[in-house]
């Protein structure tokens, strides 16, 4: 049956043919980085979880009509964001703006020199990355998880996004520079 | 190096996956989804793909497709055929006058040992089969068979071979060509009739009789074929009806051996 070594496409084209187990083989390699992506971009976690089920349900919905024409990652993602997008749109109340796991709201992004004991450990670092990404504008923070959680290029980052690739490094460029200034100002 | 540049070269290196921050990011990157949403997408594929499978084996599917698309098929070809509207002309009987023809059993009365002796003979049946096949459509109600029929009896009647074809073709115009047992067949087959009956009269149809000019020509017809007496049985019929129409030269011999032509 392959599988382990089936490529995205392979198993989703299998799954497409009535192979259930290639659809957890599937949803395995990609839940993770999935949910990670919803669960930033949306405030409260049991709205990541509806948004990220959501995602899942039109993948399975669209079975029959999958046709392997572009890499199933990218194919994934365009779902997650434009999903994430109609979230952003019936929620004006800006709820979902922010990561964190838990159901409480997250405490906007402070400024690393409000801290007065500067937390130095990675692990510090790491929770602090956390609250820098919720305070990025939510494009630049698109970006920036499209490309660690999928791992993909700027060109298809551009395509999911629907805009040019120039527009599309340009934000990437920002958000990184805020992260790296925010982080070193930490340090 | 510009602060740009420095952004540049900050950004390739971050996309080629090798940068501080990505190593920073994938310390933090580790929440996963409940097992229990797990086990909900995944069953969720799984229905699916079993949903699937039960409706292509399904015992509907399996036993009872091909008989409900058999049955399906039936009934759409049996209301197609009853709704179909009734042709309002009937193809065949455009050009042969079928409208008026005569009836076969009028013609038996006119013809009556000599058509069913005709009947027997290689050239007249053809087209008295034709005829017996219309009196069937006149018969019956029924469009469909009724234009089925028809054509059949019109092809009939272009198989017609040999002489009663050829003698058809000669009055074609005066009778419309509507009938077998018309005279366009009699003179051939009451050539034969005549040897076989006693009695051998041949009269033609009524509608032959109604037009004088017409009647004349069956006379002609007795004589060329060597039918006197026919013919002068005809010709005594015509003058008892038609007593002042003026005869044809050919007939004024026979009219006069008859004594029947008024001085």
């Amino acid at each position: 049956m392959g599988g382990q070594q089936d490529s995205d496409e392979a198993l989703m084209l299998r799954y497409r043919n009535g192979d259930a187990n290639a659809f957890d083989l599937l949803y395995a390699r990609h839940k993770g980085g999935l949910f990670r992506y919803c669960l930033r971009h949306c405030r409260q976690r049991s709205i990541a979880e509806e948004t990220f089920q959501d995602v899942w349900m039109r993948v399975i919905g669209a079975r029959r009509r999958y046709e392997a024409r572009a890499k199933f990652t990218t194919w994934l993602y365009r779902i997650a964001h434009n999903r994430v997008i109609d979230g952003y749109r019936s929620d004006n109340s800006g709820r979902v703006q922010s990561l964190d796991g838990d159901e409480s709201e997250v405490e906007p992004a402070a400024s690393p020199l409000d801290d007065p004991q500067r937390r130095t450990s990675s692990q510090q670092q790491a929770a602090r990355l956390r609250a820098l990404l919720a305070a990025l504008p939510a494009e630049q923070r698109d970006v920036f998880l499209l490309h660690e959680e999928a791992g993909l290029p700027l060109e298809a980052i551009a395509e999911i996004s629907g805009v040019g690739r120039e527009t599309a490094k340009s934000r990437l460029r920002y958000a990184l520079s805020k992260l790296r200034a925010a982080l070193k100002d930490e340090q | 190096m510009s602060p740009d540049e420095r952004d540049d070269e900050l950004l390739e290196e971050y996309l080629e996956g090798d940068s501080a921050l990505s190593r920073l990011y994938r310390q933090v990157a580790d929440e996963q989804p409940d097992a229990s949403l797990d086990a909900r997408i995944r069953a969720r594929a799984h229905d699916d793909v079993a949903r699937d499978r039960r409706v292509a084996h399904s015992p509907f599917s399996r036993n009872w497709m091909v008989p409900t698309s058999l049955a399906a098929v039936f009934v759409l070809s049996v209301s197609v055929v009853v709704l179909m509207p009734e042709p309002t002309e009937v193809p065949g009987l455009e050009d042969s006058g079928g409208a008026d023809f005569i009836p076969e059993a009028a013609i038996r009365r006119d013809l009556p040992a000599a058509t069913t002796e005709a009947e027997q003979q290689p050239g007249a049946r053809a087209p008295a089969q034709a005829a017996k096949r219309r009196k069937q459509v006149s018969d019956n109600d029924d469009s469909a068979d009724f234009t089925s029929n028809v054509r059949e009896a019109a092809e009939e009647d272009q198989e017609a071979p040999g002489e009663a074809r050829k003698e058809q073709a000669g009055q074609i115009q005066i009778l419309g060509a509507d009938e077998a047992q018309s005279p366009l067949a009699a003179p051939a087959a009451l050539k034969s009739a005549g040897q076989a009956t006693a009695d051998p009269l041949p009269m033609p149809a009524t509608a032959v009789r109604d037009d004088p000019r017409a009647w004349l020509r069956f006379i002609e017809a007795l004589l060329d074929e060597h039918n006197p007496d026919g013919a002068k049985s005809n010709l005594r019929a015509f003058r008892s009806r038609y007593p002042d129409f003026p005869l044809p030269a050919s007939l004024v011999p026979l009219a006069a051996s008859l004594g029947t032509e008024r001085p």
